[in-house]
């Protein structure tokens, strides 16, 4: 149970968002907002408030859409507030996925460009990336993407200066305390360090989407004749990602 | 088989589009869905459908099909704006929008420019039947789902059609209110308004923005007076909305539309009520928008009044006076 933590004058816990939205923010100097704004968005869920769109976490704050013709902002607020204080974070419920990555130069673009910035060996940059285990703290900005929290703290970077035209999908990169898996090929400006075999967004599979919010992600390396391996064995749906659910 | 659309010419920027994915941005699926729906539900409407079917979001014009099985259709989204048929025979006939007739197989339907506005729709008894994807069948080019292949609509592409299970008449809209001048926009301010300027705020409200080119079905870039951040432009990734105003670093608005990425980084100064987001499918480039702000139960309240105006509408259809056989 994390709890909100006594806040300053200015803070505003609602923020209004056009008269069909409306930000709930955690950002009050309490722990873990990321985890409060998915709990909150599990408990409106779970109470099924009527007139609710959509839910979608941000880093500090959870954005409520909602249907004006069916509920009102205020009531929304009314009936929101008593649960503010007491929601469930909920680690025990995040599912845990390992996922195989190649690491291999011809995936790893940046991988030598970045090692000499972190003055560090590539092969240490992806021991450490396997090492620690990632949160998807969102979701957001094409379909299937999660902004993966914890990257081992020796490895935060800016994004490129310039962002390239086209990574390809499945591309994995790495910028700030973060990891991304590209879902579509799309122009990106992270630091590219490797690829998966399987897609992360897939129209053909009944839940195109792998990830969610909350899950806890560790990364094991494969060599590109594993990596070939598993891309022929996705295609034909002998493979799937190994989830532990909670 | 149902027959067929045979997109003959597909124009520079039309979609296959419907209600939407309503409720999956937290997976980042854009909500996508006709950018006015208002059009989407008068159209669907006219020609007997429920109002979620799928038609097509034409945008500018230059538009010819056909179809391979007799279907009522109906444009809508413009006043102004008529169909041309023609026949084999070459006979010619145009149609005013806000109307339904059935479309013989073999007739030839031409959209030519849109007049006053950048988007109309065009509705089809029983709707197109090309996959769904999270209960819809909307198409989101940028993120490549949806539609046909995921991408716009290009010269001889052969749409599904699926069964016309409407039976009825052809209507016609005969209540216009529907069609309101686009004057100020109306938004809420926030959610992140107070990380801008008095003098920004003041500039949002007060000045015009001109609608840039760069115009699509995610959003459109504003040029006008620049706001102002107090400090900058930044915020920690959270959820955007059709209609979010969002303002990076150069102080010039971007206001964001139906395919817009589902989460970002860029303070938000305003965003646009519901009720008014149909108005922005009319907007065209170079045009200049006013903002005016009101409360969020304001902007509530006006979403009840659009309502009642659409239901309005709809009940007060009437059958169309018959056309002479084309």
């Amino acid at each position: 149970m994390a709890q909100t933590k006594k806040q300053d004058a200015n803070f505003r816990r609602f923020l209004p968002a056009g008269g069909h939205g409306l930000v709930v923010n955690f950002d009050d100097g309490g722990d873990k907002p990321t985890q409060r704004a998915r709990a909150l968005a599990r408990r409106i869920e779970a109470e099924s408030l009527a007139g609710i769109v959509d839910l979608i976490p941000g880093l500090s704050n959870l954005l409520v859409q909602y249907d004006p013709l069916k509920l009102r902002g205020a009531e929304l607020e009314a009936r929101i507030t008593p649960w503010l204080d007491d929601l469930d974070t909920g680690a025990h419920l995040a599912r845990r996925l390992r996922i195989p990555c190649c690491y291999d130069a011809e995936f790893a673009l940046d991988l030598a460009e970045i090692a000499e910035t972190l003055r560090l060996d590539a092969e240490d940059i992806i021991a450490r990336h396997i090492g620690a285990e990632l949160e998807v703290a969102i979701m957001g900005f094409m379909p299937g993407l999660g902004y993966m929290k914890g990257v081992d703290a020796s490895l935060h970077l800016p994004r490129r200066a310039t962002p390239r035209a086209k990574v390809p999908a499945r591309t994995l990169g790495i910028a700030m305390d973060q990891s991304v898996i590209y879902p579509l090929t799309s122009p990106g400006g992270w630091n590219l360090i490797g690829r998966v075999p399987m897609a992360i967004f897939d129209i053909t599979k009944p839940d195109p989407v792998l990830l969610r919010t909350g899950d806890k992600i560790k990364f094991y390396r494969i060599d590109k004749k594993e990596y070939n391996e598993i891309r022929s064995a996705y295609k034909s749906g002998a493979f799937q990602v190994e989830i532990i659910a909670p | 088989m149902n027959g067929q659309i045979h997109i003959v010419r597909a124009g520079p920027y039309t979609s296959i589009q419907d209600h939407g994915r309503v409720g999956y941005q937290a997976l980042g699926i854009p909500e996508s869905g006709a950018l006015d729906s208002t059009a989407r539900r008068l159209g669907n409407a006219l020609v007997g459908n429920a109002p979620d079917m799928a038609g097509l979001e034409i945008c500018l014009g230059g538009v010819e099909l056909e179809l391979t099985a007799p279907r009522r259709v109906a444009l809508t989204g413009s006043v102004m704006t008529a169909m041309v048929l023609t026949d084999q025979n070459g006979n010619e006939m145009r149609i005013l929008s806000n109307r339904a007739l059935m479309l013989q197989a073999g007739v030839r339907l031409r959209i030519n420019n849109l007049v006053a506005t950048n988007t109309a729709f065009l509705a089809i008894s029983g709707g197109i039947g090309t996959p769904t994807l999270y209960d819809s069948r909307a198409t989101a080019p940028n993120a490549g789902i949806g539609g046909l292949d995921g991408r716009l609509l290009k010269d001889g592409d052969a749409l599904p059609l699926l069964p016309n299970l409407a039976g009825g008449r052809d209507l016609m809209l005969t209540e216009f209110a529907i069609y309101p001048d686009i004057g100020a926009i109306r938004v809420v301010l926030g959610p992140q308004d107070d990380r801008f300027t008095a003098a920004a705020i003041n500039n949002f409200l007060t000045t015009p923005y001109q609608v840039t080119p760069a115009l699509n079905r995610m959003g459109m870039r504003l040029e006008g007076a620049v706001l102002a951040h107090i400090d900058n432009a930044d915020i920690e990734s959270d959820g955007i909305l059709n209609g979010s105003v969002q303002v990076p670093g150069d102080g010039q608005p971007i206001l964001l539309l139906a395919d817009h990425q589902t989460t970002g980084g860029y303070t938000k100064i305003a965003t646009v009520i519901a009720a008014d987001l149909p108005l922005l499918a009319r907007v065209v480039v170079g045009s200049t928008l006013r903002f005016s702000a009101i409360s969020v139960a304001e902007a509530e309240d006006a979403a009840h009044a659009h309502e009642a105006i659409l239901t309005r509408a709809i009940e007060s259809m009437l059958a169309a006076p018959p056309l002479t056989d084309i």
